[in-house]
């Protein structure tokens, strides 16, 4: 199953779902790509809603980890919501659960952005 | 033998099986899915496969990006074993090779923010058993999951997990 992913705003900030398997190739360009259209656009609160991946490799990983320095870099913030559990072994495998935010329900995550 | 989109080339017998891939990135995809195969035959169960498949696209993107340096004249042979503990997969490539010693520690602190350097630590976790082998035709890396689900069919090999 290849990634997709749609965007919606709420409150000014952008929630992203994506669905399928982040990995090498075209699902993490693709990824990069939409990280840098939002920054670009001025969005700097962003949300990712992984709740329908649960497959991802290291090329996926490095994906989140520039969308978050990216972020970062322009005074804003990437945040993780609704991990699988296999995405949430990898994260603490990796130790990217000590950087990135982690919520397991949408609202909480949202009241979470200053 | 065989060849499709993804540059593929095979040769079976019954329990083993070898494929030379193009150093294209399709075949990151492609071996993933011939992998999967094998250890579903085999009798892993899908949980299993997923962990084998996941060590199988770092492998083999490593040898198409950094061994092969994505030179589609070299090849990535892959092999995929049925032995006593499980099935043993092995990823060949005609590049320099490397020190895995030498690669940075992706837990330290100062390198969580790094997008790559992840792959080894990722192979090293998902397999029970790695070796990392060097020489002057290429690098080749072997790697064992031990068959502990007996219940699925094919290799039914009883073997103590580590």
């Amino acid at each position: 199953m290849s990634m997709k992913s749609s965007s919606r705003q709420v409150n000014g900030i952008t929630i992203i779902d994506i669905s399928g398997r982040i990995v090498l190739g075209e699902p993490t360009s693709a990824l990069r790509d939409l990280f840098h259209n939002l920054i670009q656009s001025g969005q700097k609160k962003a949300l990712l809603n992984l709740s329908d991946v649960n497959y991802i490799d290291s090329s996926g990983l490095g994906a989140l980890v520039s969308g978050y320095t990216s972020f970062a870099g322009q005074q804003g913030e990437l945040k993780l919501i609704n991990l699988s559990s296999r995405v949430h072994d990898l994260l603490r495998l990796t130790k990217l659960l000590t950087v990135f935010e982690v919520f397991n329900d949408e609202t909480t995550a949202l009241q979470s952005f200053k | 033998m065989s060849r499709g989109r993804s540059d593929t080339e095979g040769s079976t017998s019954s329990n083993r099986r070898e494929y030379s891939l193009a150093s294209i990135l399709h075949n990151v995809d492609a071996a993933e899915r011939l992998v999967r195969m094998f250890c579903e035959r085999a009798g892993y169960t899908t949980q299993q496969c997923e962990e084998i498949g996941l060590a199988v696209r770092e492998t083999v993107a490593n040898a198409v990006l950094h061994g092969n340096e994505s030179d589609p004249s070299k090849r990535v042979i892959l092999t995929t074993e049925v032995k006593e503990c499980g099935v043993e997969v092995s990823v060949r490539d005609q590049g320099r090779g490397f020190d895995p010693n030498s690669v940075p520690d992706p837990l330290d602190p100062q390198n969580l923010l790094k997008e790559s350097g992840r792959g080894m630590l990722m192979i090293r976790t998902l397999m029970d058993e790695v070796s990392i082998e060097c020489t002057k035709q290429g690098m080749e890396i072997r790697m064992i999951k031990y068959l502990t689900n007996l219940s699925g069919g094919g290799a039914k090999h009883e073997h103590e997990i580590k």
